[in-house]
């Protein structure tokens, strides 16, 4: 717990230059191309805001359920305290619970990728690293709700199921890779 | 998004120019998106599922009015775990509030200018392994999580773009985001970040061709909510 504090001010600096560069290359991107879009035509500007309102303001009912579910969820699992939880067991049970709570949490990189790195110092196996983050890029629990919304329930839960078996293969064979496994 | 689309807008309004009767003509407009969009979706069996209709909106905004009832009452009476809550709530409604502005616009402006038939020729059924590849490095560049990748993926639809090449830039949003990588990269290790790639994008785009193609025979479509 100690160094995972130590190291923060690190990541977060980090992190805020990530998304400061990130803003702007999306804003300046953005302007410009509205800019070029009202010189060529400022009717199929308009009309491009417009649709670009139109599709933000369908997304709010199913984004704001999606939002509240992330908060419920980043409140009653600390993602510190899940990866510092994740060495002691068993390679198995360890790449198990990660994969369940990859798949719950919606945790972002910049935090989970860190702490993976201190952990991996730490002794946890990449396996079981690789169980928890990538099932927290591929398989979202928590954007169901906005999911479904697109494509209904049924492939919203067939999509993430195989995302959920794909991130289990890439798990086994990071495993495999680097060892691990015997 | 970014050099994909810098790329792209610097000659899309060109090629809009020279076929100014693409759209026009039978309000086969940007505008006709959710008429065109929603019929064929009605047809699905997803009205059995319940979802996305308007009781699924009341049920979601009810939802989110608790919690934020919650956390007042929280932060009235000092009860900590909702004051967390709040504050997580709080800092992930910051992120998405400053980048899905300007992602939305960038749908919007590709709505307009992007002419069919490009993206029927480089994303519609013939399309092959190609398409998938021109998802991968369009996913790769985007910015936001699935909750832009979704608007984006019915814009591309309702252009022509095939349904496994659809479920490949939504499985790849997730996959291989540049900014994601970086950090994978810096944290785990090089190795550890092409491990996960040479795994997972072919899975990704061979079950993503298995289940478009079962879906799209059964005429599914993604539709707007």
């Amino acid at each position: 717990m100690r160094m995972v504090k130590e190291y923060e001010p690190g990541i977060d600096s980090f992190f805020q230059i990530m998304v400061k560069i990130t803003m702007y290359l999306l804003y300046i991107l953005t302007g410009l191309c509205l800019l070029l879009s009202f010189i060529k035509s400022r009717r199929k500007s308009a009309q491009a805001l417009k649709i670009a309102w139109k599709k933000f303001s369908r997304l709010v009912p199913a984004f704001s359920l999606m939002l509240v579910l992330v908060g419920i969820a980043l409140t009653l699992i600390p993602d510190r305290l899940i990866l510092e939880y994740l060495g002691g067991r068993g390679i198995w049970t360890a790449a198990g619970i990660a994969a369940l709570f990859g798949s719950i949490t919606m945790i972002p990189g910049f935090i989970a990728f860190p702490l993976s790195g201190i952990l991996h110092a730490k002794g946890v196996a990449y396996m079981v690293l690789s169980a928890f983050t990538t099932t927290l890029m591929m398989v979202g629990v928590a954007t169901l709700p906005v999911e479904q919304a697109y494509t209904g329930m049924r492939v919203a839960l067939v999509r993430n199921l195989i995302s959920l078996v794909l991130a289990l293969i890439v798990a086994l064979v990071t495993g495999l890779y680097f060892g691990e496994l015997w | 998004m970014n050099q994909d689309t810098s790329g792209s807008s610097a000659g899309m309004p060109g090629e809009a120019d020279q076929r100014p009767g693409d759209r026009h003509p039978g309000g086969s407009g940007p505008d006709d998106g959710h008429p065109g969009g929603l019929r064929p979706g009605d047809k699905n069996k997803r009205a059995g599922s319940g979802s996305g209709g308007a009781a699924g909106r009341i049920i979601s905004l009810t939802v989110c009015f608790l919690c934020l009832v919650f956390i007042a009452v929280s932060a009235l009476t000092g009860f900590e775990t909702g004051i967390r809550m709040g504050k997580n709530l709080g800092s992930f409604l910051l992120t998405m509030v400053i980048i899905l502005p300007g992602a939305f616009i960038l749908i919007g402006l590709f709505d307009v200018w992007v002419p069919r038939h490009i993206v029927e020729r480089h994303l519609g059924e013939a399309s092959g392994l190609m398409g998938h590849l021109w998802m991968i490095l369009l996913a790769g560049t985007s910015v936001g999580g699935l909750y832009v990748a979704f608007p984006m993926a019915c814009t591309l639809q309702k252009k022509g773009a095939a349904l496994p090449v659809i479920f490949t830039y939504l499985g790849a949003s997730g996959i291989c985001r540049l900014p994601m990588t970086l950090f994978e990269i810096s944290f785990m290790g090089a190795e550890f970040t092409i491990v996960r790639y040479l795994v997972s994008l072919p899975l990704l785009v061979l079950s993503s061709h298995i289940m478009g193609t079962i879906l799209q025979k059964r005429g599914f479509e993604l539709t707007a909510p």
